[in-house]
């Protein structure tokens, strides 16, 4: 491929070079995001007046994970989660349909439902008792005609919907934005790689066992970002996990992929968690699925079994290994904290003792005390606590490792591998796509 | 028959024992607080099943299910591995070092049918880290086994009272 062509291609795959001149609020773009976004302004992550944008144009427009189908299998469960700081009640309803509704009752804002998951028809206020069914509609009003009148009207107090709900391969999103795209025109090319990874066996996936849910005093971002490409701190933040041989050192032999719309997968060949300590029959299980895709796409493919880590735009993360797959969430709450919500997803058809055994690789490794995130959340934390004063806020961040070693990831491992990719796993490709999709959205406000 | 033999027959262990599993969970205390975790392994049976589920909030308050995830889900092997992992000069989460304050209160002890004991006891855990302070607080649920000169234990599950329990990262046995 000439180099002209090699260009629009990739330009195909990127978000836009940040403009220098846009407005994001009372910001210039360039002040904020260089045009590669090889350079990240320390406010990102400290800003209160970015952080409110990013509610408005970000999180209010994006699609967002809020939960997986097997946790709501009958028709009239629901579970509660967030999106962003929006409470949300996500339920089948009585036709078996996925529904999302703010967690807020229309006449004076309480939260109509207080568990985490569950299975109820209806929901009534704890304030007043107006109550309100799966479907959303305002059922019952205490004292209707006493209180209020013949010509009160109920329809038009129903729960605030979701714009759109959608699922793939059983991972429930949710978007506020009515004039969003698909869900899978939102998640693009990466669909290619949720299919790898979560169509593996036949009969689907499931969520097993519940959340782990815990905080950590940082902006939102920064774990996405780590999740999106930061293969460079493994060595260093998880080098217990060497010594003790969980896993092997790190190598800088694999791929940093980004699919378009800030969404990133990376791996090291072979697969993040490699190493001979507490292994399960699932290794083998995934030496299967690998020849499997040998077998049908050539020797290069056995790099996507495991596919690795990566985030969906925005706050979606999730890691692939040789041991175990998680999702979770970085939920915001506040400009310097968050909530995560963090699961196990097994394909169904595994044998169930296999599956508790899957479960106690996963939380000895990750989750608030895995040995490998337990290190993370201090080193996160301190990034917040030293971006938040007057002087720690000024200055930009490095993003250049790599600069320039990306192309067509078809190029690198043939088709029908998408995406582009750069020749090493060690570089920040993906967080540069993820800051420019950022700018993307945050201009365009101020338009 | 003795009164302490007939009290024993009805599961009430008697004053010597009680005596002696204190002096057990004294010297466990003793050990956590001084991250002393390889000789705190020396205390578990072989079988060990070592528990802390997450729990989920229902209209029935906070639950936690048999086949929940846990905080910890350990067997004998995998507490090997954290220890392995925490004894690391790598392990960042633990430097510096955090003061840990054990706070074990025995509730209730019963001889069961196959000769081990299940203790209930409340735990309170105050944990000072460089960045943070924290504590927990939980029920715990101990089966142990005899043997002699002292006690293995065969089984631990713990049931926190919080939900979003944590900041940053875990780092402490419950
Ligand atoms: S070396 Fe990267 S943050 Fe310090
Ligand atoms: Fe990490």
């Amino acid at each position: 491929m000439g180099e002209r062509a090699k260009h629009a291609e990739l330009a195909g795959l990127q978000p836009p070079p940040v403009p220098p001149d846009a407005r994001i609020g009372s910001f210039r773009s360039g002040e904020l995001v260089n045009a590669d976004a090889s350079a990240v302004d320390r406010r990102l992550f400290v800003d209160e007046e970015l952080y409110r944008l990013e509610q408005e144009r970000i999180f209010a427009k994006c699609w967002l994970f809020v939960g997986h189908e097997s946790q709501l299998e009958a028709n009239g469960s629901f579970l509660t989660t967030t999106m962003a700081e929006d409470p949300v009640l996500v339920v089948r309803d009585k036709a078996g349909k996925l529904r999302g509704y703010l967690n807020s009752c229309t006449h004076r804002g309480t939260k109509i439902c207080r568990a985490d998951s569950g299975r109820s028809s209806t929901f009534k206020c704890p304030y007043h008792g107006w109550t309100f069914n799966s479907e959303g509609a305002l059922m019952s009003v205490p004292r209707l005609g006493q209180v209020y009148g013949e010509n009160f009207d109920r329809s038009k107090h129903s729960l605030r919907e979701v714009a759109k709900i959608d699922s793939i391969h059983g991972l429930i999103f949710a978007t506020w934005d009515p004039a969003a795209p698909t869900l899978r025109e939102y998640l693009g090319e990466m669909t290619f790689y949720l299919d790898l990874m979560l169509a593996r066996m036949e009969g689907g996936t499931e969520l097993l066992g519940g959340l782990h849910k815990w905080t950590i005093g940082v902006n939102w971002k920064i774990p996405a970002e780590n999740f999106a490409g930061d293969h460079y701190h493994v060595p260093v933040t998880h080098g217990a996990g060497v010594e003790m041989g969980y896993r092997s050192q790190l190598s800088n032999d694999g791929y940093c992929i980004h699919t378009g719309n800030g969404h990133s997968i990376g791996s090291e060949r072979g697969g993040a968690q490699q190493g001979h300590a507490v292994q399960t029959e699932y290794k083998g299980f995934m030496d299967n699925m690998r020849a499997q895709l040998v077998a049908k796409y050539g020797e290069k493919a056995a790099a996507f079994v495991p596919v690795g880590v990566g985030t969906i735009f925005p706050n979606l993360s999730f890691m692939d290994t040789a041991r175990f797959r998680t999702f979770r969430v970085w939920h915001p709450r506040g400009v310097d904290k968050i909530e995560i919500h963090s699961c196990l997803i097994v394909d169904r058809a595994l044998p169930e003792d296999l599956k508790r055994e899957v479960r106690k690789r996963y939380s000895l490794a990750f989750g608030p005390s895995g040995i490998f995130e337990q290190d993370d959340g201090d080193v996160w934390q301190s990034i917040q606590d030293s971006m938040r004063g007057r002087i720690g806020r000024q200055g930009w961040l490095n993003y250049e490792m790599g600069v320039g070693r990306e192309g067509p990831t078809v190029d690198r491992y043939g088709p029908p591998f998408v995406g582009s990719t750069s020749d090493i796993l060690m570089t920040e490709a993906n967080q540069r796509a993820y800051y420019r999709q950022w700018a993307k959205l945050m201009t365009e406000g101020d338009r | 028959m003795s009164e302490d033999a007939v009290r024993e027959d009805a599961g009430v262990v008697s004053d010597d024992l009680r005596r002696e599993i204190e002096a057990f969970y004294r010297t466990e205390i003793l050990l956590l607080q001084g991250h002393r975790y390889r000789q705190w392994l020396e205390l578990m049976d072989e079988s060990i099943k070592y528990r802390v589920p997450v729990t989920t909030s229902t209209v029935n308050g906070l639950v936690a299910a048999d086949d929940a995830l846990g905080y910890y889900d350990e067997d004998l092997e995998l507490l090997k591995a954290r220890v392995a992992k925490l004894e690391s000069k790598q392990s960042w989460v633990e430097q510096p070092t955090s003061r840990l304050r054990y706070f074990i209160q025995l509730l209730d002890l019963v001889h069961q049918p196959d000769g081990t004991i299940a203790a209930s006891s409340n735990l309170l855990l105050y944990q000072h880290r460089w960045n943070l302070d924290q504590s927990f607080t939980g029920e715990r649920n101990d089966v142990l086994m005899p043997i002699p000169g002292g006690f293995r234990l065969r089984s631990r599950l713990v049931v926190l009272d919080r939900q979003a329990f944590t900041e940053q990262g875990l780092s402490v046995f419950f």
